[in-house]
């Protein structure tokens, strides 16, 4: 929802209720549809979830890579290909030239995903969208597109939108962190001081939750309790239920306390242990 | 590509075998008398026995069957009760007009159904889309022997811009052909349109919400440019499967279409040879209506196929 809604293709149904989407500083939410069209493909791409269903399966792989570069630069579908081919070796797809020409079903998940970050970086966006782009991967393609996109962030100098619920990709891709839960940023801060110093009880569970080297024997621990039905939010703190913490200023919702610099939790103990 | 082909074709063998049974079945097993109807009801009990044993009516119904087969496959599908012409150059010559009236009726059903599927999906649930659904509703409703009717009174008897009924071979008056067969196509296109419109409209529908059509729509891409080049050959495909089994219903207005319009097609033997009982006529138009509507059947079948590359170029290298 946070990256369809960042690109400005919610459902017809879904409105933006509060906040801002803005883009280099520019707000995304007061242009109009064209405006927002010229935006996409070009200042944002997505990188999908399942790249098979993302993939149109009647039309040829190269068209779909070069299709940005007709829509956006108004070249010609001969000139398109060139470049979806040259966007195809850039995500170190083999014979891309000849796979240019075949159609998705024939081929693997990993090329699958392959083509889908061509087709993202053809016009060389600013920022990419990842809506957890590995998950519908095998472990070691997982690896193998997880190296690509950080080779992409260096060498084309994107940012990446990175959405994951698998904190050891969190830990490998970001350099800021936003953990969220049940529509809201509960912690936000740099990679190394969220993982040394989890601020928020939420975070803090989740970290425990995560199998490292030495806990991997140990049962898993998890978090009791279910996330809230977006229809029936808790009063106060979103993770209030289930948290072990709880206390009585927590049915109100606290905002974004200071954990240290440049890292902050939306929790009471916070204010608590600081003032 | 071929091996696509193929194997539609080996599947085309046995269901034609497997419908002749069955009609032959159907046509013996219906109440009433060949004899009776050819000599008249007051034939007396020796001319019957003596026409039926003449006819080979008198031999049991398996070996029957299998005579008729086994002439049908050489061409002789025998001689008419009624008129003692032979049945198969007969059929020969009506094939065409059938023909030619069902793909007439199938391309008009086609071009009502595509756009305006394509459009009420693309308003899914807003005004157009209603609106489309109220006029999908009336044509389904309506029977294609009363369309023809008014089209008839219409544009034959009022306005006088149409013949009423007849037939010109295509390769003779090619406008003459076309203005007798306008009427009888749209009577059943128009009909049938509605059925095929609705399919087009929930296949499209389904198609605008898959993912694909997101990263179409995150590229950048206009509506029109989605729906044309990512949207409407899907929808097409599954469409186009689920239209082709619906050409049947379309052929079974055939039958009478011809009749209202005085075409000499094959629809109207079948009217002739189940009025009369005429079993060599009945049965041999019967299958060859069967045939057209299964060939159609797989023609579409196959265009759709072809339209999917997921069909055509198997898996390569993984
Ligand atoms: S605000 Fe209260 S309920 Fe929410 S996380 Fe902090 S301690 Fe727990």
């Amino acid at each position: 929802m946070t990256a369809l809604s960042v690109l400005g293709l919610l459902p017809r149904t879904a409105t933006i209720t509060t906040g801002d989407i803005r883009l280099s500083g520019t707000s995304l939410l007061g242009l109009s549809r064209a405006q927002l069209r010229a935006i996409r493909g070009q200042h944002i791409a997505m990188i999908p979830q399942n790249p098979m269903s993302a993939l149109n399966p009647v039309l040829r792989v190269g068209v779909q890579v070069g299709e940005p570069y007709v829509l956006h630069r108004q070249a010609t579908w001969r000139a398109a290909l060139q470049q979806a081919i040259r966007r195809l070796a850039d995500v170190h797809l083999p014979f891309p030239d000849e796979r240019a020409r075949e159609y998705p079903h024939q081929f693997s998940g990993g090329m699958q995903q392959r083509s889908m970050t061509a087709m993202a970086i053809a016009l060389e966006p600013p920022l990419l969208v990842a809506d957890e782009p590995t998950t519908a991967l095998d472990v070691t393609i997982q690896a193998q597109i997880l190296r690509l996109l950080r080779e992409i962030r260096d060498e084309h100098h994107t940012s990446i939108l990175f959405i994951t619920h698998d904190l050891a990709v969190v830990a490998e891709m970001c350099d800021w962190v936003y953990v969220m839960y049940a529509g809201r940023i509960l912690e936000q801060g740099s990679v190394e001081r969220i993982f040394a110093r989890p601020g928020h009880p939420y975070t803090q569970a989740l970290l425990r939750a995560t199998p490292t080297t030495e806990t991997a024997q140990a049962e898993l621990l998890s978090i009791p309790g279910s996330i809230p039905s977006p229809v029936d939010l808790p009063r106060g703190c979103r993770f209030v239920d289930r948290c072990q913490y709880r206390f009585d200023h927590c049915n109100e919702e606290p905002p974004l306390l200071a954990v240290e610099t440049d890292h902050t939790a939306r929790c009471w103990l916070l204010e608590t242990v600081h003032g | 590509m071929w091996r696509l082909i193929a194997t539609r074709l080996a599947a085309f063998v046995p269901t034609i075998l497997a419908t002749s049974l069955v009609l032959f079945i159907t046509v013996n097993v219906v109440p009433g008398s060949a004899a009776k109807a050819a000599l008249g009801i007051d034939a007396t009990a020796q001319a019957i026995a003596r026409f039926e044993h003449e006819q080979g009516l008198d031999r049991p119904l398996h070996v029957q069957y299998l005579d008729w087969l086994g002439k049908g496959l050489r061409g002789d599908f025998g001689t008419s009760f009624q008129n003692h012409l032979a049945v198969g150059p007969e059929l020969v010559m009506r094939l065409p007009v059938t023909l030619e009236l069902a793909t007439l009726a199938f391309l008009i059903a086609n071009v009502i159904a595509v756009p305006l599927g394509a459009l009420a999906a693309y308003h899914h649930q807003r005004r157009a889309d209603r609106i489309i659904s109220v006029i999908a509703t009336i044509l389904g409703a309506v029977p294609s022997f009363w369309l023809a009717t008014v089209l008839i009174l219409i544009l034959a008897l009022t306005v006088k811009v149409l013949p009423a009924g007849g037939y010109a071979p295509f390769t003779e008056d090619p406008l003459k052909n076309l203005s007798l067969l306008i009427m009888p196509a749209l009577s059943l296109g128009v009909v049938s349109s509605a059925l095929l419109l609705r399919i087009m409209r929930a296949k499209l529908i389904e198609v605008l919400s898959s993912d694909y059509i997101h990263t179409a729509m995150a590229k950048g891409a206009a509506p029109n440019v989605v729906i044309r080049r990512h949207a409407l050959r899907n929808a097409l495909i599954t469409f186009l499967t689920v239209g082709a089994v619906e050409f049947g219903w379309l052929f079974g207005g055939v039958v009478i279409i011809e009749d209202i319009f005085l075409l000499p097609g094959v629809g109207q033997l079948v009217l002739v040879g189940i009025i009369n009982r005429d079993y060599p006529v009945l049965l041999a138009s019967a299958l060859t209506v069967t045939v057209v509507v299964l060939a159609a059947n797989m023609l579409v079948d196959l265009i759709a196929a072809i339209l999917d590359p997921r069909q055509v170029h198997v898996r390569s290298r993984a």
